[in-house]
């Protein structure tokens, strides 16, 4: 915006917001924006968290119920305590998805903002379950920086992290590497106009109908053993759909990851005054809406009409994340409560549109015996309603052998914090 | 695909009968499922801090909050209204769209940290008018009895809710002649951020009742334009659980949903998530704000002009209009008496708020206690 008064209506709306202090040169891919950022590459970041803040961050059986239902996962491990206490966790488990609630930063809120910042995916490695009780910190470092060209985009910074949690007895739970795309929105509009872009989806009855018999033949494997002498190269998993995804889901299940778990407000939470702190601090980052109001950027990709308005989408457009909570809940009824998800590999190819219907799917594509741990390597991918493959990836689990069914499926041993690259 | 215009909603006969059976009764609890008596913790008064934008140290700061009068962290008085265990729209008449019209609460303590609340709600009044062309709207009042777990009161919340039936004259009628969100120029914007600058909340330099005289006005206190985003808290959206469940909602309470763009069901709720969807699904100008977010306002202009020493023993307010998600609201007061009462003084006020049209949204009394010196 120019520092002249504009009459009302004739406001630029959307990305960015100049002050009349004149800042400028922000939503743009640049060399210094670019250096500003790899300056930042091996520095160990937390959330600052103080001792009273962890402690009140202990899982309790409400967060952990809250993260389950915002799935759609009425796995009674994660809600029935009496049922809990007799599987091998011995208590309420924390779905294994929450372990997202360790990355301690992503390239929506580092550098360059006014930049848009989609995921592009994510590797989790899982070395023991988080527990009624107990509560999780982490660290994390940006791993590296560069820009490339890109159909979709014109190019692209992408900027990937690497982030390990732990818990409170020090112990690493677990880790989560990820890796995103950031450009500039006013290309990404100007090319995706000229792209044939599918519309929004559309149900005829029988659609929904199929969709809630596909809900109702959803299979849990529970407390049955799954042994890994029964598994056969090419079993495919039973499949879990979720939704039409909707408005008033989407605002819930998006935050189901860690952060729900933990229960604490979110990144994005300022208002009044403390937003017009924020803008002045970062004049680039807030939309500005419809009627000439700065709102932080998150509101964008919850709308249909200000994606395609503003992104030149379909649609509003998912975080990625739900896609992976939706996988972790397929595994986890295919393994039972006597198996242990030890890693998955996702990649979003494109987009979960708002009013998707996503189908999780998976195949046994390997089998393997390290150090004593039976591993059932898996494929395992989404589809939408269109056919689109929205995801795909790979995951491995942890079985129980008959050689040995009672053996503790885990600790893993845990690979070490290494330290974080020396900044280029 | 679907192109309905506009979402209408029906309380029917049968709807409302249930709901006046519930008078002097406690109805079905929704809500304790999904929040039950926990102990309040300092990041929830963080939180509750942050989503009303008073960040006084008294409600962030541990070192600081043990010098002052409580000796340790309080919340902002005004989370007493989020004990109410009734939902007019889930509870009271499914599909509705409700409206909080007056709010009469009273404290006896204030809400400290670690302090865990137990609250019964009584349904206490029921009353209908409908017209054959403003449709049908029920008032529903709500008595919210708010205890420690010793039984020693905290204080009582009641509440009027007037509920619409989706997409009738009534409804509509809340917007009075509005026919938009407001827009703002960039110059209003500017000055809105320069407004927010001259905002002096006192602290520990509490007010003292000597300093008070009949006729003293409040430094007005700001808030908004406001936006969606505030919306997105658990404590909100608990109905909303998606997938499977969803469905099994759907089958169970159908006038909780609607058929959206995808033709797919969507909790009726969904409308209310953005001015694009009110405009589209409701037939309405855009999103009306909750009426209830103005009492966390309200106490934040009492409480920058109190100090940490003061304490709200009473609100009583109206609120005659509807503000749309995007106002910019300014909060009023005025002193009306004062009294000593066990060596506190007692202060009466007005109190009021406007949005940026002018419009007088809330009108009411408040009854403050300050130390005397």
């Amino acid at each position: 915006m120019a520092s002249s008064t504009k009459e009302k209506g004739e406001l630029t709306k959307g990305f960015g917001f100049e002050t009349k202090s004149g800042k400028k040169g922000y939503g743009q891919i640049t060399d210094e924006a670019v250096n500003a950022l790899k300056s930042r590459i091996g520095v160990i970041r937390t959330r600052n968290e103080k001792e009273w803040e962890l402690e009140e961050q202990r899982v309790s059986a409400g967060g952990i119920r809250r993260s389950a239902m915002s799935t759609g996962d009425y796995n009674p491990l994660y809600l029935d305590k009496d049922y809990a206490e007799q599987s091998p966790y011995g208590t309420l488990v924390c779905p294994p998805w929450t372990l997202t609630g360790i990355e301690v930063t992503n390239a929506a809120r580092d550098g360059m903002p006014g930049l848009h910042a989609w995921f592009r995916e994510t590797t989790l490695e899982w070395y023991q379950p988080v527990l009624l009780g107990d509560y999780v910190y982490s660290k994390g470092w940006l791993t590296e920086v560069h820009v490339v060209p890109s159909k979709t985009t014109g190019q692209a910074v992408i900027h990937s992290y690497e982030n390990v949690g732990f818990n409170d007895r020090d112990e690493v739970i677990g880790r989560m590497y990820t890796s995103w795309h950031r450009a500039e929105r006013q290309t990404s509009k100007k090319i995706a106009r000229n792209q044939d872009m599918r519309g929004l989806a559309e149900y005829a009855a029988e659609d929904v109908e199929k969709i809630e018999l596909d809900y109702a033949h959803e299979v849990r494997r529970g407390d049955q053993p799954r042994y890994w002498e029964d598994v056969e190269i090419g079993d495919p998993l039973p499949l879990v759909v979720k939704g039409p995804t909707n408005q008033a889901q989407r605002s819930v299940g998006e935050g189901g990851g860690g952060r729900w778990a933990r229960g604490d407000p979110g990144d994005w939470s300022h208002c009044h005054s403390n937003a017009f702190k924020l803008w002045e601090r970062h004049p680039g980052l807030p939309f500005v809406n419809e009627w000439g109001i700065p709102e932080v950027p998150l509101v964008i990709h919850n709308s249909n009409e200000r994606c395609q308005r503003y992104l030149g989408l379909p649609g509003a457009y998912d975080a990625g994340y739900q896609r992976i909570n939706w996988t972790v809940h397929m595994l986890s009824n295919w393994g039972g409560d006597l198996s242990f998800l030890s890693k998955l590999t996702i990649r979003f190819p494109t987009f979960n549109i708002m009013g998707d219907t996503t189908w999780s799917y998976g195949e046994v594509i390997g089998k393997r015996v390290d150090d004593e741990r039976h591993i059932v390597e898996i494929e395992v991918w989404n589809e939408n309603q269109l056919g689109h493959k929205v995801t795909a990836g790979t995951a491995e689990i942890i079985l129980a052998s008959k050689d040995a069914p009672e053996k503790a499926l885990w600790p893993i041993p845990a690979k070490q914090p290494e330290p974080p690259p020396t900044p280029e | 695909m679907n192109t309905t215009a506009t979402i209408t909603t029906e309380i029917t006969d049968e709807a409302s009968a249930k709901l006046a059976s519930l008078v002097g009764s406690e109805p079905q609890d929704t809500l304790t499922e999904y929040r039950p008596p926990t102990p309040i913790k300092r990041s929830q008064i963080r939180h509750w801090a942050v989503m009303s934008g008073d960040m006084r140290p008294l409600f962030l700061d541990l070192d600081y909050a043990e010098e002052s009068p409580w000796k340790t962290i309080i919340a902002p008085q005004s989370v007493i209204l989020h004990e109410e265990r009734f939902d007019p729209e889930i509870d009271g008449l499914p599909g509705c769209k409700s409206v909080l019209s007056a709010a009469e609460i009273d404290w006896q303590q204030p809400i400290r940290m670690g302090d865990t609340l137990v609250s019964k709600t009584t349904v206490v009044d029921v009353q209908e008018t409908a017209t054959a062309a403003e449709g049908r709207t029920v008032t529903v009042v709500t008595d919210t009895v708010v205890n420690n777990p010793d039984g020693e009161s905290i204080g009582n919340v009641l509440l009027t809710w007037d509920c619409y039936e989706r997409g009738s004259a009534a409804h509509r009628g809340l917007y009075g002649e509005r026919s938009a969100p407001h827009e703002y120029s960039e110059d209003d914007i500017d000055a809105i951020g320069a407004e927010y600058k001259e905002e002096q909340p006192r602290g520990a330099d509490s007010l003292t009742g000597d300093a008070v005289s009949i006729g003293d006005e409040l430094p007005c206190v700001l808030k908004g334009p406001t936006t969606r985003e505030r919306y997105l808290t658990p404590g909100l959206i608990r109905w909303f659980w998606g997938h499977a469940q969803g469905v099994e909602l759907q089958k169970k309470a159908p006038e909780l949903f609607f058929q959206n763009e995808n033709d797919a069901p969507e909790p009726i709720a969904g409308i209310d998530s953005s001015h694009h969807r009110a405009q589209r699904w409701g037939g309405l100008p855009g999103v009306l704000e909750v009426n209830g977010e103005r009492v966390h306002w309200l106490v934040h202009l009492l409480m920058n002009w109190m100090g940490d020493a003061g304490f709200i023993t009473h609100l009583s307010l109206t609120f005659p209009r509807s503000n749309m998600v995007g106002d910019i609201t300014r909060s009023y007061g005025s002193v009306t008496a004062k009294n000593l009462d066990e060596g506190r003084a007692i202060v009466d006020l007005d109190v009021w708020q406007e949005n940026q049209l002018g419009e007088r949204v809330t009108e009411g009394t408040a009854q403050v206690a300050v130390p005397v010196t």
